[in-house]
């Protein structure tokens, strides 16, 4: 420090030396510290501006795409209800057009064995039966034989005709032993017994046996006289009275019903509908199996559909057919009598939810697919099996992704969630190995049933291509700048500015400060270095992909980084440095350039006059300094010239000191006269130095002379005047005197004139009192008129109110009538009553005797109240009568009151007209008083002025008196100053003087 | 007649009802009467249906205990002419027939005016021989002059029967 002082001092001394030094010292300083000072500030605050406005841009980048990531993964959940929404709709009318046609097809096989039985029981009625029964049964021989083909000749068309009628395969008759007397098939069954034949335990013994007691259907079963092939019949017995004849039997045809059955309009390619007895075999062929399925025994119905059904449920859902195949199935049973079939109606999950558009057409999920970006969508069912899929070409498609090889992907891992949890979940990229380990996430929502089970699993892939699209544009970022989003594994989920196939690369792996603070939920700003290792300002902030739910308990969370260079946010404040510094540098320039333009103008002029100085401290006068500047050293310079030219002139020899004296004392001798008092005396004016004195002596001798003159003359004025003054204030004096003897005597006069004033208010003061008075008793008397219209009005309300009451008197007579009225009603009631009473007690005979008696007491009671209310009928009449009469005359009173109420309002006006005009007349005379009043004050003020007036008038007097005596005094006064300037000799006093001798010479001559 | 020792009560009683015809040029009115076994019940306030081209003695049906029961009026049925409009009240009797039809009683309503007393026979009275002034007089049992006026003992299971 202190030799830091050391130098300062030194080169402090060193500037301090030379003008010139300090001149460039100040310039340096006053042009370049502020210039450099303001620099350093600007350099400084800029910095800071540009990094707080980097911050800001990050913040809002960031915001920015995390909000825009948002509304995309947001789209997606919308487009996820919309697919959930529109496999609902597909699969609900699937459901209905299943069950529509379920039904239509139940109604006709259902109507197909109510007829066919109604035909057989019918027939099984019909008279010819028994004919036909008794033709059979009185055969002689075997059937088959001559006997048998006669009868068969008389009745066999009967039969024929039925059977074809109706589309029978045989029709049976049987007798009731159970020989089947005729067929009209004739196959190896004719002839045979039911009850203990070979076919005894086939369905046609079956039929036969329980035909004996009613119709009855016998379900399909094979039949050997049929080679085997399954067959139905249909038996009723054949009555004559109570007696059984026998049993008409026929062999239904399943073609009718497989024909029903096969009917397949609006079930697709793949729905079909077919029938299950309760033996779980087919009752009708089924599409998808080459051979018929009727009966077949290798094609077993064990579907949950079918075994409901079989129970006699109804029902829909999504179930594995006999094929184990998925598919939408509804079932329903089906019965005939007591035997329950199992109609169910399906359709291949595959179909009911892809529904395809015209050929050529995509399906609809393609096409969702492809409008909304996805990479693939596929339908999984409950058990993890992958049904349908966009792109068949990605090893899932018909796999098991909960318990196959696939079943460790986040996708298996997100379809097991999502088919125990109910809900939509979303999974976060990992390498999916059916796409050749590329990188997937999965949204995946399920179709709940009315139950709230699983059906189907909606899967849709999401692609990274949107998320980079919103991470790559950089626009406010710079050349340098970059956003990315890094998952919880440290991995890119979006691409990087900086390396190509970054998102979820291995090979990039984001472990930095922001990243962990950001993952840790931490929101943040500040210089980092980033995965590159570079310098970056970065902005870090936590983005959940998902929150919190039961598929993901601490949700998806990615981190959201935007950062930027430190050297691209520094750049334009380095710059701004280099501009200001290269200006410091240009201001040097300049500030050395004016200080050698200025330093040569100053010193060179200095220079000389130095030299001038050195010259005249050596004793040479006679030298002078060049001017070599016009400034103000060049004035300086000219300046001393001329001072040393003004000295040397002032030099000069004795003999004109002498010549001064001898014109001074001249001068004094002139001027002598002057102090005696002769204003005539004058100076001779020279041409030497005192000649000005002399002039300017004169000159005040003149003046003088004149001011003695003007004082003579003013003095005698005065004196003139003032004598004049004197006897006009004397005169005045006395002119006053009497002028105040004149204003006692109008005192007087005015006084008097008051007095008569007062009086004539007083006497108007007491009028307005009298009016007072009257106005006081017109106002009573309209008091009292008021107060007795009051009392009329009194006595025309109480009247009204009178009138009122009589006039409710009026109305309760009449709601006592119409009480009375109910009373006689309710007499006439009772009466009727004894009457019905005395009629049931003459038809309870002895037993109603006690009743009557009852009855007769009730009636004489009924009779009474009649009576009476008759009585009180016509009181109420009378009352009313004189209630009305009491009416109109109190309508009468009011009337008069009314009339009086009129006079005593006509009174009371008259009354206020009067209180009115008294009121004015004391108004009037009221405001005489008081203008007599006011008169009287007037006067009385009047005197007092006159009064002053007179005061005044001895004022003026005694001061007239006293300005006489003034004047007196000032005449005194100007002879003394006239005396004391005669002293003063003037040119008039002269000429005065040399004629006085020559008038005393004339005289004396 | 007997009364009974224990009430005093009459068993031989009958309710009557006057007509709204008069007979004649003679003072008193017709009245209707009926035995106490013949009336079934007394109704006030009864609703009147009209039944559209029913005969003039037919007033229109009405309802009683759940059942639709005609209601006539006795003096048509008899071919009485009323004086006037018959101003009748809100009475209406429901007779019985005593033969049985298929296990059931005939019954039906008659409108009445009002005044329907009770009396006691016997009650003084003279029988008419000739009930020509009435024209259906085959529904009549017979007629009666008593002190007030008339006594019509009315033919019921004819009425009922509509013979």
């Amino acid at each position: 420090m202190k030799k830091l002082k050391e130098l300062f001092n030194q080169l402090f001394s060193v500037i301090s030396e030379s003008i010139r030094r300090k001149l460039l010292f100040a310039l340096v300083i006053l042009a370049i510290a502020p210039l450099i000072t303001l620099g350093v500030y600007s350099y400084y605050q800029s910095s800071q501006a540009l990094r707080e406005k980097a911050e800001d841009n990050l913040t809002a980048i960031a915001e920015t795409r995390i909000n825009a990531i948002r509304r995309h993964i947001q789209n997606r959940y919308s487009d996820m209800s919309i697919l959930h929404e529109t496999v609902k709709t597909l699969r609900n009318k699937a459901f209905n057009q299943l069950a529509s046609m379920q039904q239509l097809k139940k109604s006709l096989v259902e109507t197909y064995f109510t007829e066919r039985m109604s035909d057989v029981n019918v027939m099984s009625r019909a008279p010819i039966m028994s004919r036909v029964m008794d033709g059979f049964s009185k055969i002689r021989g075997p059937v088959g034989g001559d006997s048998w083909k006669q009868v068969e000749k008389r009745y066999g068309s009967y039969l024929v005709q039925f059977a074809e009628s109706y589309g029978y395969y045989d029709a049976y008759i049987i007798s009731p032993g159970g020989t089947i007397l005729y067929t009209v098939a004739q196959e190896s069954d004719l002839g045979e017994n039911l009850l203990d034949g070979e076919l005894k335990d086939s369905p046609a013994g079956k039929a036969f046996r329980r035909g004996m007691k009613e119709i009855v259907f016998q379900d399909f079963e094979p039949y050997e006289p049929a080679y085997g092939a399954p067959a139905a019949f249909i038996a009723a017995p054949i009555r004559s009275g109570n007696d059984i004849l026998g049993v008409v039997m026929v062999q239904a045809s399943i073609d009718q019903i497989n024909f029903i059955m096969q009917e397949r309009t609006g079930l697709g390619r793949t729905g079909e509908s077919y029938l299950v007895g309760e033996d779980l075999m087919f009752r009708s062929d089924s599409i998808h199996v080459a051979e018929s399925t009727i009966m077949n025994p290798a094609f077993r119905v064990e579907s949950e559909g079918a075994q409901k059904a079989l129970q006699g449920e109804t029902g829909q859902g999504i179930i594995r057919n006999f094929r184990n195949e998925y598919v939408l199935a509804s079932w329903t049973p089906i019965r005939i009598q007591d035997l329950t079939w199992a109609m169910i109606s399906e359709i291949d999950v595959t179909e009911a939810f892809i529904p395809q558009g015209e050929a050529g057409e995509e399906d609809f999920f393609t096409k969702f697919k492809e409008d909304y970006g996805y990479g693939n969508l596929s339908l999984v069912n409950p058990d993890g099996f992958m049904f349908y899929s966009v792109d068949k070409t990605i090893k899932d498609y018909r796999t098991n992704l909960l318990t196959g090889e696939y079943k460790d992907t986040n996708l298996g891992e997100l379809l097991g969630k999502v088919i125990s949890t109910k809900i939509m979940g979303l999974t976060d990229y990992r390498k999916y190995e059916p796409m050749g380990n590329k990188n997937a996430a999965f949204v995946a929502v399920p179709v709940l049933s009315d139950k709230k089970e699983v059906e189907v699993v909606a899967v849709a892939q999401l692609s990274t291509k949107e998320n980079n699209d919103v991470m790559a544009d950089d626009t406010g970022l710079g050349d340098t700048g970059a956003t990315y989003l890094v998952g919880k594994d440290r991995l890119l989920r979006s691409e990087s500015k900086f390396h190509k196939n970054s998102v979820m690369n291995p090979k990039l792996k984001v472990d930095t400060e922001p990243v962990r603070e950001a993952l840790a939920g931490n929101t943040g700003m500040g210089v980092r270095t980033d995965y590159r290792g570079e310098k970056v300002l970065t902005r870090w902030m936590p983005f959940q992909l998902v929150p919190k739910t039961p598929i993901h308990p601490e949700g998806i969370n990615w981190a959201m980084i935007a950062q930027i260079d430190m050297s691209e946010v520094r750049a334009p404040a380095l710059a701004m440095a280099l501009v200001i510094a290269g200006g410091v540098f240009i201001v040097c320039l300049l500030v050395m350039g004016g200080y050698i333009v200025l330093s040569r103008g100053l010193t060179v002029q200095l220079d000389h006059i130095m030299d001038l100085f050195s010259e005249i401290g050596m004793g040479n006068f006679s030298a002078r300094t060049p001017v070599t500047t016009q400034d103000e050293l060049g004035t300086m310079a000219s300046s001393l010239n001329a001072m040393l030219d003004n000295t040397m002139a002032l030099i000069e020899s004795s003999e004109e000191r002498d010549a001064m004296q001898g014109s001074i004392m001249q001068l004094l001798e002139e001027i002598s006269g002057l102090a005696d008092g002769d204003l005539t005396a004058r100076a001779e004016v020279t041409e030497d130095f005192t000649g000005a004195i002399a002039d300017s002596f004169n000159d005040m001798a003149e003046q003088l002379g004149e001011v003695v003159r003007t004082v003579k003359t003013v003095t005698l004025q005065v004196s003139t005047t003032s004598k004049d003054v004197r006897s006009s204030t004397e005169n005045l004096a006395e002119t006053s005197e009497m002028q105040a003897v004149q204003v006692s005597d109008a005192i007087a006069a005015i006084n008097e004139m008051a007095a008569s004033i007062q009086q004539v208010a007083e006497n108007a003061s007491r009028s307005s009192e009298v009016s007072e008075q009257s106005k006081l008793h017109s106002k009573e008397g309209a008091e009292a008129v008021r107060a007795t219209n009051d009392a009329m009005e009194s006595i025309r309300e109480h009247v009204q109110e009178t009138a009122r009451a009589i006039k409710r008197l009026g109305e309760s007579s009449q709601e006592v009538g119409n009480i009375v009225q109910l009373i006689n009603d309710i007499a006439d009631r009772t009466s009727i009553l004894a009457l019905n009473a005395s009629i049931q007690a003459a038809m309870a005979g002895d037993a109603g005797r006690g009743f009557a008696v009852v009855a007769e007491e009730v009636q004489r009671l009924a009779e009474r109240s009649t009576n009476a209310t008759k009585q009180i009928d016509t009181l109420i009449k009378n009352i009313q009568g004189e209630i009305n009469e009491a009416g109109s005359s109190m309508e009468e009173s009011i009337q008069r009151v009314v009339e009086g109420s009129k006079l005593a309002d006509n009174a009371y006006d008259k009354l206020q007209e009067i209180e009115n005009v008294t009121v004015q007349l004391s108004e009037l005379i009221q405001s005489i008083s008081m203008a007599s009043r006011q008169q009287a004050r007037a006067s009385e003020n009047i005197a007092k002025t006159m009064e002053e007036v007179g005061d005044i008038s001895a004022q003026t007097s005694a001061a007239s008196r006293q300005t006489a005596v003034s004047m007196k005094n000032l005449a005194e006064t100007s002879d003394e100053l006239n005396n004391s300037v005669s002293v003063f000799k003037l040119a008039e006093d002269v000429a005065e003087d040399a004629e006085e001798p020559d008038m005393e010479g004339a005289g004396a001559n | 007649m007997k009364n009974d020792p224990k009430t005093g009560i009459n068993d031989r009683r009958v309710l009557i009802f006057p007509s709204s015809v008069t007979f004649g040029s003679s003072v008193g009115r017709v009245f209707f009467l009926f035995s106490l076994t013949q009336i079934e019940d007394i109704l006030k306030e009864t609703p009147v249906v009209d039944v559209p081209f029913s005969p003039s003695y037919v007033q229109g049906v009405s309802r009683w205990r759940n059942q639709v029961v005609p209601v006539l009026s006795l003096e048509g049925c008899l071919g009485l002419a009323s004086n006037g409009t018959p101003d009748y009240s809100e009475r209406l009797v429901m007779v019985r027939s005593g033969v049985s039809f298929e296990g059931r009683r005939r019954r039906s309503l008659l409108r009445v005016l009002s005044s329907i007393r009770i009396l006691t026979l016997p009650i003084p009275c003279a029988p008419l021989s000739s009930v020509g002034w009435i024209p259906n007089h085959y529904l009549v049992r017979g007629v009666y002059k008593w002190e007030e006026g008339y006594l019509v003992v009315v033919h019921l299971e004819n009425i009922l029967s509509g013979r």
